[in-house]
This record gives C-alpha cells, structure tokens and sequence, in this order.
C-alpha cells in the first residue's frame, strides 16, 4: 500500500474523512493542508528529505480567505505538483460532475483517479486508492457514463486478447496460464476478472458468453 | 500540455467525434505502437481516409455501430472497417465520395477492398505499407 500520501482540502470535515479513509489502509504517513501553496511546499520539502509521498488526493476548488494564496484551486496545485514531481499519483476529490472537465483533468493533467464527493464517495474513494495503487486509473461509478459518452469505445490488445482466450473456450481461472506463456502481464487471475468485469460493466452485458457474443457482432475478435 | 498528440490520440479523438446518440463508435488496436514510424504524409492520408469512411457512413449508411479494428505485421498495417448500415452495391463506390479514399490508398501503395457481400452492413478492409 501506499506509504505517504498528502491531502490537499479546504473543509475539516472532509479532510477529516479522507484521513479516516486512509487509516483503514494502515498508510503509515498521512499529511493534510488546508491551503494549495501547502501542499506544493510539503511536496517540495518531501523531495529534499528524499522522503517523497506518493499519492497526493486533493480538492479542486478552494475557498479564498485572508490567507493570499499563489495557488487558486487544484488544476494548477496539480500542474504545479507534477512538474516537480512527475511520478506522484494523484486521486481528485471533487463535487465537480461535469464530465468535459473530468475527461480533461484525466487527459491533460495525467491524474490517476476521480471520485466526486457524493452518495458512497467513501466506499468509492476506498476503491479508487486500490486501483491507483496497482497503476489502474479509477472514475467513480457515476460518473462512469458522462464521460465514456465523449470517446468511442476503445478495446486495448490485452482487452481483445482475453476476450479471444474466452472464445476459444478457455475458462476464466484458466487464462493467467495463457497469458503467462504467451508472456503477456498482467496475468495474475485478480487483475483478469478485474478487467473482464469492467469490460461486462462498460458493454452493459453480464456474461461472459455475452461478452465473447457482442465482440464477435462487431466484429473485433 | 500543450505538447503534441501522438497519431493514435489524433485518431481515437476524430472517430470520437462522430458518435452521438444515434452512432457508437468502437475502436480496437489502436496503440501508439500500431502506428510507429509512419511518416507524417502518410499519416495525413490514413487520417483523411477514416475521416472520409466516417463522413460516408453518416451521410449514406444509418448505421448505428461503426467499428475500426486495426492491426500490425512487421511493417503492414491493416485497418478493418465495419458499419451495420445499410450498406453499398459495387458500382455505387466510385461515384460517391469514396473515389477519392481509393485514391489515396493507392498514393500510399496500400489496398482496399469492399465487402458489400455480407448480410448487412458494409465491411471494407485496408492494407499498406509503413514504408
């Protein structure tokens, strides 16, 4: 698991919560602030005691108060945090819903995961940090639609490669031993049933039958 | 951010732009590595072709689900194209706006086929060369 990770949000309440998050993943070092400049200079810092965090989640829009800030809002704390630090994960934390902004801070700002402050927002956020930790980039599942609706379906080789082990009759617990000899990562059966039920999810079918049946019908395996 | 997009970004963006409620767009293979070291004029042909196989299939198809499946085999590219409109009769190809994407396939040495055979729908199959 993660081992520093920084917050970066406005309202105790909600800071309060993430920690409370992180704690149940037994994070050994969770800093907040409440302020962007804060958090630029605690991941400053962090990389000249060559103890860097790496995951940063944080808010996107920030109070003002009689406190001058440098730094407005999250976009540019991102932008900012990344150019000093390029490989640090970032997870957004926002009530934004508007999926043009969210599809960009995943395009143009490179960040890892979104989960809008909403119904769930903690089981969805526990679910978030899972998957950024193993390098998977995580919407939150209401969102899911609104931004898919811009972009064609993409099918990835891997994708079309396990869906063609599944046509071929090769049974779900049996496909990290293909992928292993054909030498393809990854291939632990977790990260397959993983990707085949956001496949299912994201076709909007529920079998793998039909899974296998709708690529078939389009015609991509 | 204000750096450039790779070909495949470029790709996945301009077929984007053709769904709507009416059409899905689905896209498979399209990695950057399918694309890898295809000159710029080259590219500006396969771009212009997609664009043009799009532009057909929302002027003439009703298709509501148009498929790119692209492929790559030492230095050969393939792209397959399927719509599930109501397709095309042979002779029709060279009169609409397809004569001019059969054209640039052959400025590029590559090959196009027209299966208007099937069932339903069009396929047309796409091949050349990187180099």
């Amino acid at each position: 698991m993660f081992k520093k990770v920084l917050i970066a949000e406005d309202h105790e309440m909600g800071s309060y919560s993430v920690q409370k998050t992180l704690e149940d993943f037994n994070v050994p070092k969770v800093d907040y602030v409440y302020y962007c400049d804060d958090a630029l200079a605690k991941v400053q810092k962090a990389i000249r005691e060559n103890e860097p965090y790496d995951l940063l989640i944080t808010d996107l829009s920030f109070e003002e108060d009689h406190y001058k800030q440098n730094i407005k809002g999250g976009e540019e704390l991102i932008q900012k945090v990344k150019e000093i630090h390029p490989s640090l994960k970032v997870i957004v934390f926002s009530g934004e819903h508007k999926s043009g902004i969210i599809d960009s801070l995943f395009k143009d700002y490179h960040i890892n995961g979104y989960v809008r402050k909403a119904r769930h927002d903690s089981k969805e956020l526990k679910k978030s940090i899972a998957s950024v930790f193993i390098d998977e980039d995580y919407l939150s599942f209401d969102l899911k639609k609104g931004v898919k609706k811009l972009n064609s379906y993409e099918f990835t080789a891997y994708d079309i490669t396990l869906v063609s082990l599944l046509s071929k009759g090769v049974l779900q617990k049996n496909i990290p031993a293909h992928l292993q000899e054909k030498g393809i990562k990854p291939n632990s059966l977790s990260s397959v049933e993983k990707k085949l039920n956001s496949l299912k999810e994201d076709l909007e079918v529920t079998s793998n039958e039909q899974l296998v049946a709708f690529c078939k019908d389009i015609g991509i395996i | 951010m204000t750096e450039e997009k790779s070909f495949n970004e470029k790709i996945s963006e301009m077929v984007s732009s053709f769904k709507n409620n009416e059409v899905n767009t689905y896209l498979a293979g399209n990695d950057e590595s399918i694309w890898k070291n295809l000159d710029s004029k080259k590219q500006s042909e396969v771009y212009q072709v997609i664009r043009e196989l799009l532009v057909n299939m929302k002027k003439h198809s009703k298709a509501d689900r148009v498929v790119f499946r692209f492929e790559r085999e030492n230095n050969l590219i393939r792209i397959f194209y399927t719509d599930n409109g109501i397709g095309i009769s042979g002779d029709v190809i060279y009169k609409n706006g397809l004569s001019s994407t059969v054209f640039r396939i052959e400025s590029i040495k590559g090959e196009i086929t027209f299966d208007t055979k099937i069932e339903k729908g069009l396929k047309i199959n796409i091949s050349f060369p990187v180099f």
